[in-house]
C-alpha cells in the first residue's frame, strides 16, 4: 500500500464540512471537497504566490469567522 | 499520482501521531508545520525533509484572515512548483482550521492535486476529558464568533460546545488575557436558551493536558474571563427538560418485521 492511499477525505462527512452555508456562500464556484484527490485546470494563471493570494482574498471576501 | 499537497492531523501531542502520517512524512519533499509541542516538532524534523514553521507568519495586532492568505499562497505555490509538500497541523486539519480551507481552495484553483489525512482532534480530547457519548444526548458544535454573527439556532435539550470562546469577536491576534467584557454578548446569547444560572464549564486544551479550567453558572462565566487561556472551549451541558417520544418509532425498533422491511 502506497503512504497515500486509504484515506483521502473525499466522503460525505468532509464534503458536509466545507459544503455548509458559510463557505457556501463565501467560496466562489464549486464545493471545496471536489478539490480533494482531484486535478482539474481551473486557471490559466501561474501558481505564483501572488496569484493565489490575490484569489484567496476573493474567495474569502465574506468569511466572517477565522478559526 | 501522489498528491502534491497533503493535509495531515498531528493530533495533540506526539503519542497521537498515526503511522499513516508518518508514511505521508517519509514520503514528502517538505514539510510546513503549525504544532507548539517540542517533541511533536523534533518527530517532524527526525523524518528528513526540510521544515519550515508556519507560526512566524503571525503578529501581534495582524489579522488572523491576513496572515492564512499568505501562508495559504506560500504552501499552494511550493506545492505546484516542488511536490509532494505536506502542511502538518495541530489536532485534525479540517476540524476549525480556515488555512485548511484556504489550502484546499487555493489548490483547487491551481490545479493541485491534495490529500487530507485526520488527526486526534480537540473534539477527541475533550468529549473523551468530559466522558461525553454523543449518541444519547446529541451534541452541538459552534465556533464563538459564528454563533454571534450568525446568530445560529440553538437546541437546549442537546449538549453543547463552543469553540474559541476566548477569541471571541475580533480576528486580531493577540496572546493578552481577556477582558470580562469579551464574554458578555456569548453569555446574554446563552442566557435567552439556557438561562443566567445554567452551570457550564470551560475546558483548556494545551499539548499534552486536557483539563476542565473552570465551572460554574453562566452569570459568572464573564467575570472569570481573565483566567482562559487562547484555546478555550466552553462546554454547556444539555438543559433539563422532557423530550418528546415518537411512539411509533420506539415501538418498532426491536421488531423483526420492520427489520425486514428494511434490508435487502
Amino acid at each position: 500500500m502506497s503512504a497515500h492511499d486509504g484515506s483521502r477525505a473525499t466522503g460525505p462527512n468532509f464534503a458536509a464540512a466545507v459544503d455548509g452555508p458559510n463557505f457556501a456562500a463565501a467560496v466562489d464556484g464549486p464545493n471545496l471537497s471536489s478539490a480533494v484527490g482531484r486535478r482539474s485546470v481551473q486557471t490559466a494563471d501561474e501558481p505564483t504566490e501572488a496569484n493565489i493570494e490575490s484569489y484567496l482574498r476573493r474567495a474569502f471576501k465574506s468569511v466572517a469567522n477565522v478559526t | 499520482m501522489d498528491p502534491a499537497l497533503n493535509l495531515v492531523g498531528l493530533g495533540l501531542r506526539l503519542g497521537h501521531m498515526t503511522r499513516e502520517v508518518e508514511a505521508v512524512l517519509d514520503g514528502c519533499r517538505h514539510v510546513y508545520y503549525l504544532h507548539d509541542e517540542p517533541e511533536t516538532v523534533r518527530f517532524l524534523a527526525y523524518h528528513g525533509a526540510p521544515l519550515t514553521s508556519l507560526s512566524s507568519f503571525y503578529a501581534t495586532g495582524t489579522s488572523r484572515l491576513e496572515t492564512y492568505y499568505r501562508m495559504a499562497a506560500r504552501v499552494v505555490s511550493h506545492a505546484a512548483q516542488d511536490p509532494p509538500v505536506v502542511v502538518a497541523l495541530y489536532g485534525h486539519p479540517t476540524i476549525f482550521s480556515t488555512l485548511t480551507s484556504m489550502l484546499l481552495a487555493g489548490a483547487r484553483q491551481f490545479a493541485v492535486t491534495t490529500a487530507v489525512y485526520p488527526g486526534i482532534s480537540s473534539i477527541d480530547a475533550i468529549i473523551a476529558e468530559l466522558g461525553l457519548d454523543p449518541g444519547p444526548v446529541a451534541l452541538q458544535v459552534h465556533e464563538a464568533t459564528e454563533l454571534l454573527v450568525y446568530d445560529r439556532a440553538l437546541d437546549p435539550s442537546a449538549a453543547l460546545l463552543i469553540f474559541q470562546a476566548s477569541q471571541l469577536e475580533t480576528r486580531l491576534h493577540s496572546t493578552r488575557p481577556s477582558s470580562p467584557r469579551r464574554l458578555e454578548q456569548l453569555v446574554n446569547r446563552l442566557a435567552a436558551t439556557h438561562g443566567l444560572s445554567h452551570v457550564v464549564t470551560v475546558l483548556e486544551v494545551q499539548g499534552n493536558r486536557t483539563s476542565q479550567h473552570w465551572t460554574g453558572p453562566l452569570n459568572e462565566l464573564a467575570a472569570a474571563a481573565p483566567t482562559f487561556g487562547a484555546m478555550v472551549t466552553l462546554y454547556v451541558p444539555p438543559r433539563t427538560q422532557p423530550l418528546v417520544r415518537d411512539a411509533a418509532i420506539l415501538e418498532q425498533l426491536d421488531d423483526p418485521t420492520k427489520l425486514s422491511d428494511l434490508v435487502q
